[in-house]
């Protein structure tokens, strides 16, 4: 810590040991154990600030500089923080918080693939349906057939499998679904904040 | 440009010496001379040993500053006139203000930090903190006083009273 740096510190406990005592009714007068602290700080400071103007390579200058900081006490972290100077702590930096999000799509299958409501994924005519999304925990996929669970990858039912790449899931059903079947998919996502 | 008289003060760690730095503005081709003059509450001039002039010749081919060494014996308030001589007769400029000089007691002061530096029980001895408080506080009345009123005499005054104490330090401290 430099002594530019103490000599700050030092005016800014002055005024806060001078808060804390007539706050506290602490001042008993300058030679009792309580001490006048602020008037001592201010003396102090004003010899250590002296020095430092005048001959800042004073033989004694470091020693009186750091009997000020030790005269600052619990006062000097603190006006360190005012002065937004706090040596040697490490404001904490919050961790990112995961949020997990259950994310439902159920629509009815069309007879084709609608040009008009380009919003339903898959018609009766394909067998890959795209959900375009970021996050998707591929574990927590489920796929839904008029209320039912489908299977992954049985070749005797209707089963589906799936890949998740570039945020892009994409689900191939093993045969072509019926129209006005309702599919239900449901998974978790995935962000940060 | 009309020529205006003026000067600034700065006193370093040797609280004997002051330097003097001429910060006048304008031009007068008739300009031949500087005089310093450094006057008490007494009314008496300060001049360096040796000085029978009663003023201090600062020529003005002498530059802007000039260092008066070893001239001040104490911590004192003086009146600064600052004269600039022409070669016209009866015309001449001037320019003065009240010093504080208090480097003695600054040092003197930063001393008794000193000593609390390196006992620091000695704040809880029957007068020391009182007293270097007193002290303190004779200082910064001195240099009040002339900054809030240009008050050379109650200056000079705080600064007696700073010197007395300098003076008893083996009683007071």
């Amino acid at each position: 810590m430099t002594i530019s740096q103490i000599i700050s510190i030092g005016r800014i406990s002055q005024f806060l040991a001078a808060i804390d005592g007539y706050k506290n009714k602490y001042l008993h007068g300058v030679n009792s154990d309580g001490g006048d602290l602020p008037r001592l700080l201010y003396m102090v400071r004003r010899n250590v600030e002296y020095m430092y103007n005048q001959h800042p390579a004073h033989p004694s200058m470091r020693a009186t500089a750091n009997y000020l900081y030790a005269l600052c006490g619990r006062y000097a972290l603190q006006a360190q923080y005012l002065q937004g100077n706090a040596g040697g702590v490490t404001q904490p930096t919050l961790a990112l918080a995961t949020i997990y999000t259950p994310v439902r799509i159920q629509f009815i299958i069309p007879d084709s693939y609608p040009s008009i409501n380009e919003a339903t994924p898959v018609s009766a005519d394909t067998t890959d349906l795209r959900i375009a999304d970021e996050g998707i925990q591929p574990a927590s996929l489920e796929v839904l057939l008029d209320s039912k669970p489908l299977n992954i990858g049985i070749a005797a039912e209707v089963s589906y499998t799936f890949t998740y790449l570039s945020n892009i899931l994409t689900i191939t059903f093993n045969q072509g679904l019926a129209t006005d079947q309702v599919l239900t998919i449901r998974y978790v996502k995935a962000t940060t904040n | 440009m009309a020529f205006t008289g003026a000067f600034a003060i700065s006193q370093g760690y040797d609280a004997s010496t002051f330097t003097l730095t001429d910060t006048s503005v304008g031009d007068d081709p008739t300009l031949s001379g500087r005089q310093v003059r450094l006057i008490r509450t007494d009314g008496n001039g300060l001049l360096p040993a040796g000085n029978t002039l009663g003023y201090i010749d600062w020529p003005l081919a002498d530059g802007t500053t000039l260092d008066l060494l070893n001239i001040l014996p104490r911590d004192l308030a003086l009146t600064v006139q600052v004269d600039w001589l022409t070669d016209t007769p009866g015309t001449s400029y001037e320019a003065s203000a009240v010093y504080v000089f208090k480097g003695y007691g600054e040092q003197f002061d930063y001393a008794l930090t000193q000593k609390m530096a390196a006992n620091p029980s000695i704040i809880r001895d029957t007068y020391f903190f009182s007293n270097k408080s007193k002290f303190r506080t004779l200082l910064d009345n001195a240099a009040n006083a002339v900054l809030v009123a240009s008050d050379q005499a109650s200056a000079q005054l705080n600064l007696d009273l700073s010197y007395s104490m300098i003076l008893n330090e083996s009683s007071l401290f």
